[in-house]
């Protein structure tokens, strides 16, 4: 075998030494890159239930509102209900900001302004999520006749 | 550039490790086992990590832009969804023509102020549209005056804007329709539509129900 060819086999063998262990490097880079990717996913699925349960309560609580526009008490808590029994974010309802507004009096066709805000954060390993404020808003008219 | 010469230079060799026309050469000088398995080896999978990578990476941004996309959309769908559902449910109640209840020609039956209702849903829309900073957007009110009903056609524009397809309103009592048409700016899924935002519609209608104690 010429020496140039025996020189050209241990050079390749040296490079295939070399890069033992190279998997394992692409993989861990892989595993935080898709634990992040999972994670991220995972928040903003938590992130839109917890905002869709606010709007349905929002809603909810504005339509018991105009029938019953005394009784906020009762329309506060549908709101922190059904946060509570959403599906991924359970445990938030006590930490809702509810507002109940009705800027022209309870009377009847006067407009009720109800308002749920979540000051919400995220947890993402490696990451420092910005805290974010969720909110939801309904407008209804009370329909409730003297 | 062929192999065999014996007396290769570096710069020669270096070539012939990634020269597919060399590898030939090689080949036919007939090297050992060991030699020739590690040149396959090193021929064959040269580069195919970082490819491999490349290609992943791109495939996770796509997902990632894609998805955000759909989330996005969907949390506007939604919103507009409520939206039109308040302001048909305002049009209708503030709409509600309680004095020509009580007048002629139609005393004892209760209309709708076709005027007055859609005033009411219009200016709901704007005001929330106004809070939430969105100040692109179409909205259509339609109402339905009669107490017996009525159809509006060709109304929703768009089927979809309504769960159920409707492309003729048709309702049995005096009514307020809203569709809401919002730009959504989005970050893959406007290529798709070549190049624009994506319109989100929505319909959503209220009637006044008589109820008979």
């Amino acid at each position: 075998m010429p020496g140039c060819w025996r020189e050209r086999g241990r050079a390749l063998r040296n490079r295939s030494r070399y890069s033992t262990g190279q998997v394992s490097i692409e993989t861990t880079f892989f595993i935080i890159f898709f634990v992040i990717m999972l994670f991220g996913a995972f928040e903003l699925g938590t992130a839109l239930s917890i905002k869709h349960s606010m709007d349905v309560g929002c809603y909810r609580a504005a339509r018991y509102l105009s029938f019953a526009p005394s009784d906020t008490a009762t329309a506060e808590q549908m709101i922190r209900d059904e946060v509570d029994n959403n599906l991924l974010g359970g445990g938030y309802g006590s930490q809702i900001t509810v507002a109940i507004d009705f800027p022209a009096g309870t009377d009847f066709q006067d407009p009720i302004i109800v308002t749920a805000s979540l000051d919400w954060q995220g947890v993402v390993p490696f990451l420092n999520l910005v805290p974010v404020t969720l909110r939801a808003r309904h407008t209804e008219v009370v329909e409730r006749y003297p | 550039m062929t192999m065999t010469n014996e007396k290769m230079t570096n710069d020669q060799l270096e070539i012939g490790i990634w020269s597919s026309k060399d590898w030939f050469g090689i080949w036919s000088l007939g090297l050992d086992d060991q030699g020739q398995a590690l040149w396959n080896r090193e021929g064959y999978s040269a580069g195919q990590a970082t490819a491999g990578g490349v290609v992943f990476i791109m495939i996770i941004i796509l997902t990632a832009a894609v998805l955000v996309d759909v989330f996005h959309l969907m949390q506007v769908r939604n919103f507009a969804y409520g939206l039109a559902a308040d302001a048909a449910l305002v049009g209708a109640s503030l709409g509600r023509d309680f004095t020509g209840y009580y007048e002629q020609p139609h005393r004892g039956e209760l209309w709708l102020d076709e005027h007055e209702a859609r005033i009411a849903a219009e200016n709901h829309v704007a005001e929330e549209m106004a809070a939430h900073g969105i100040t692109d957007y179409y909205v259509q009110v339609e109402v339905i005056t009669s107490p017996h009903g009525g159809t509006i056609p060709h109304f929703p524009p768009v089927p979809r804007a309504s769960l159920a397809g409707i492309t003729h309103w048709t309702t049995d009592e005096p009514a307020v329709g809203v569709y809401l048409a919002i730009p959504v700016d989005t970050n893959l899924l406007g290529l798709v539509n070549g190049g624009g935002p994506v319109t989100v519609h929505a319909f959503h209608a209220s009637k006044v129900t008589r109820r008979i104690p």
